[in-house]
């Protein structure tokens, strides 16, 4: 024993011990090296971001988890406000006429006061009430109103002709008992016929303070690459709680009797968040209805049978303000809503919802005679657009001032355990004519034995060579899916060509199921193309933020 | 692991310059360990930014910027710390020293920024332009990007020439070697943060704090130039 060490010492002492010393110490460095390297840059979940990576592992799941619905049981609020027509002393189409409306309680089984907000239709006039509203108004508040079903009667005339030529008259009734949730009920005018709001009888029917199965939707999008600051930060919050930017959601129509409003299946005060995802930006805004764009969403949008829009903003009060923190480039906006379909169908399971994104403003950046050629060839495009992709596109609707990217589909799939099989990603992208823009989406969830074949199809108002890419080569659908994580990655890639008009599209892109159930799953992206510019607001308002997620500091600057 | 092999490759390449540029003798070795002390300090820097966002966040205050969780520039500093602690331990002059083994490490960059090419880190901002090859980001988004690892390791391999080349032809004064490499790092650093796709958010104009953090680094490289070529003189004199 003692004879080997002694032959090691010497032969670490000699030539051949000190390079061999040298070697181990080199080896063991470019060792260290790699295993601190594959440490930092260890992938267990396999979604190609380090562990570490705290940030990049965030905004992947961000990206990622940009769809969660789920059905729970929740109470319906007691206090539901109705709006009941009459044809007393009316005869004839509903033109130029004198109308009396009841502002009642549908459900009275309670003793505290309520408070009503009525909004009268848009043009609506000579109005004679049965209880005196406080002053001011339209909208007209009642407070201290009994709890009691003696309807507050209503008259007014009603326009020759509605705004901008539309007929359609939305009138709403909100109504809170203390500081409960506001319900609002809707009753629709609709100029020149004899009677609005035809009975609609419920698939399932509940009754007020209820418990029964609500939809919560939540959405996240994602967008990195943008820096917000604390000013253009402030500049995006303050136009997203001005009056100037909106959204609509259509709903199935509600149960109602015939000639009686239906109730607002939106309760509670849904959410619209702006976060960053390093957490130095968490700005969490209550949205809320926006009865003065109910005339807009009721006449500009498409409608449908057995549907109706609800206009949503954010409250203005309290006014959020961002932080003087370190902001951060990647950041999202979070919506959360909460809807009661138990009166739909299979409680609306699978459903469709169409949502538009708005903004007041049409107008093209540029002098007067750069915008005035380029409306033309905007407006041009976007007819012919309208002509190529009829439920696809951007429309600025300009006798009323506003410009708004839609439909963009919004399915709900009720997944509380994180289960189904799922399309996710949802990414708004601002590109440049002649790059090669890729959107990003994952199959996830489920879990299929053998593998089920997912069909993918996508809905792309612009671009050319679309093609699909599982992010190292191109691939043909169907994809073969198994389910499980890790999410099985698919790209859809295009190139912007030149002379793509600036603006704004939305491209919807669809996965179905070959084999039998053949369900399918709905995604979208907005895609801003060409260098950026606001829509010009017309007034004081500096903002730069293009509804939902691009956003730049201020033109010329 | 293909991006942890190479940037062991470049420890490995690096390492052997270093010893190889070092003058033989029985201390070889321990310049050897000395790598290992080195990388440890660099891998402790680089880290800087992370652990002040940590810490600042327990404390509850917040950072007047923010900081890169993972920065080679913290990683020179943190190599620079362990090399005068090394310097000082073994009585070694410290410029004399780092002129020494100070071109070793843009060669080293050079391979290791190939790793970052592979792993898909420090990724380039998207691009209309010659440069721009069709590359994902971190959250594998492909796009038309600035190939910013590449030009980094080219800009690095240059560097190392210039380096090697300022050595053999130039003449250079005691410590004119370390600062030329810190001077043309940091500007390369600077500009390349231009074109960087995961650059910070500007915090003064167009400058960010990894700018700042270059700035701050040239500034202080002037200063020691000229308190070297002070010293030069005094020495003369």
């Amino acid at each position: 024993m003692k004879h080997w060490s002694l032959w090691l010492a010497q032969f670490s002492r000699g030539k051949a011990g000190l390079a061999f010393q040298t070697a181990f110490y080199l080896l063991a460095t470019a060792g260290l090296i790699f295993a601190l390297m594959t440490l930092v840059a260890c992938d267990c979940n396999d979604n190609g971001i380090d562990d570490c990576d705290v940030a990049g592992e965030a905004r992947y799941e961000a990206i990622m988890k940009s769809i969660h619905d789920t059905l729970s049981p929740q109470e319906k609020p007691p206090a539901t406000p109705k709006i009941q027509s009459t044809s007393l002393g009316r005869t004839g189409v509903l033109t130029g006429t004198r109308v009396l409306h009841g502002l009642l309680l549908d459900s009275f089984d309670f003793t505290t006061p309520i408070t009503y907000t009525w909004y009268p239709p848009a043009g609506a006039s000579n109005f004679e009430f049965g209880r005196e509203p406080e002053s001011g108004g339209p909208p007209f508040v009642f407070r201290n109103v009994p709890a009691n079903n003696d309807a507050i009667g209503v008259t007014f005339d009603l326009p020759e002709t509605g705004a901008y030529g539309g007929d359609r008259l939305p009138e709403l009734l909100t109504a809170q008992q203390g500081t409960g949730p506001a319900t609002t009920a809707y009753f629709l005018n609709v100029l020149g016929q004899a009677e609005a709001m035809p009975e609609v009888t419920p698939a399932a029917a509940t009754v007020a303070g209820a418990t029964v199965d609500m939809w919560d939707v939540d959405r996240w999008m994602t967008r990195e690459g943008i820096t917000v600051t604390t000013a253009s930060c402030q500049q995006a919050v303050d136009l997203v709680q001005s009056d100037a930017a909106f959204l609509a959601v259509q709903v199935p129509e509600p149960p109602h009797g015939s000639a009686e409003s239906a109730l607002l299946p939106i309760y509670s005060d849904p959410v619209i968040a702006l976060d960053d995802l390093n957490g130095t930006l968490d700005l969490a805004g209550q949205a809320t209805f926006r009865p003065e764009r109910a005339t807009f969403v009721a006449n500009a949008f498409p409608q449908e049978a057995g549907q109706i829009w609800v206009p949503l903003g954010v409250r203005q009060t309290p006014t959020l303000t961002c932080p003087t923190t370190a902001p951060s480039s990647q950041w999202e906006i979070h919506t959360r809503l909460t809807l009661d379909l138990s009166y739909a169908e299979n409680l609306c399971e699978g459903c469709l919802l169409d949502v538009q994104l708005c903004y007041e403003g049409q107008e093209l950046p540029g002098n007067a005679a750069q915008r005035f050629v380029m409306e033309r060839a905007f407006d041009s495009a976007l007819e012919q657009l309208a002509e190529a992709v009829p439920d696809v596109s951007v429309q600025t609707y300009q006798d009323w001032g506003v410009t708004c990217a839609g439909p963009l589909p919004l399915q709900l799939i009720s997944d509380p355990e994180w289960s189904n099989w799922m399309l996710v990603g949802a990414s708004a992208q601002w590109i440049t004519p002649t790059w090669t823009i890729t959107l990003p989406h994952a199959l996830e969830g489920g879990a299929f034995t053998p593998p089920a074949g997912i069909d993918l199809d996508y809905d792309a108002p612009f671009g050319t060579a679309w093609h699909w890419s599982d992010g190292t080569a191109t691939i043909t659908p169907p994809v073969s899916f198994a389910g499980g994580w890790p999410p099985t990655n698919v790209y859809l890639v295009g190139t912007v060509p030149a002379g793509t008009p600036t603006g704004l599209y939305t491209v919807v892109v669809t996965a179905t199921r070959q084999t039998a159930p053949t369900d399918f799953r709905v995604s979208s992206d907005m895609v801003w193309v060409g260098e950026w510019s606001p829509p010009s607001e017309g007034g004081a308002l500096t903002h730069l933020l293009y509804l939902p997620l691009v956003l730049r500091n201020k033109a010329g600057e | 692991m293909g991006a942890a092999a190479l940037y062991a490759l470049a420890a490995l390449v690096g390492g052997a310059a270093f010893l190889y540029r070092m003058p033989r003798s029985r201390s070889t070795p321990q310049a050897a360990r000395s790598l290992l002390w080195l990388i440890l300090g660099g891998f402790l820097g680089a880290n800087l930014g992370g652990a002040t966002t940590v810490i600042s966040r327990l404390a509850g205050v917040a950072l007047p910027f923010a900081l890169k969780d993972y920065s080679i520039l913290g990683g020179i500093l943190g190599g620079a710390i362990a090399a005068a602690l090394l310097c000082r331990h073994y009585a070694l002059p410290f410029w004399r020293t780092t002129d020494r083994g100070i071109p070793a490490l843009p060669l080293a960059l050079s391979i290791g920024r190939l790793g970052c090419f592979v792993r898909g880190c420090c990724y380039g901002a998207p691009a209309d332009s010659w440069l721009a090859l069709y590359l994902p980001d971190r959250a594998g988004v492909w796009l038309p990007r600035y190939p910013t690892q590449l030009l980094s390791a080219a800009a690095n391999l240059t560097i190392f020439l210039v380096l090697v080349a300022v050595e053999r032809y130039g003449h250079p004064r005691e410590g004119s070697v370390t600062l030329l490499f810190l001077a043309l790092f940091l500007v390369k650093r600077f500009g390349m943060e231009f074109l960087r796709g995961d650059a910070l958010p500007p915090v003064l104009g167009p400058l960010n704090s990894t700018h700042l953090v270059c700035g701050i680094g040239l500034g202080l490289v002037a200063v020691l130039w000229v308190r070297l070529r002070g010293r030069g003189r005094q020495e003369l004199g």
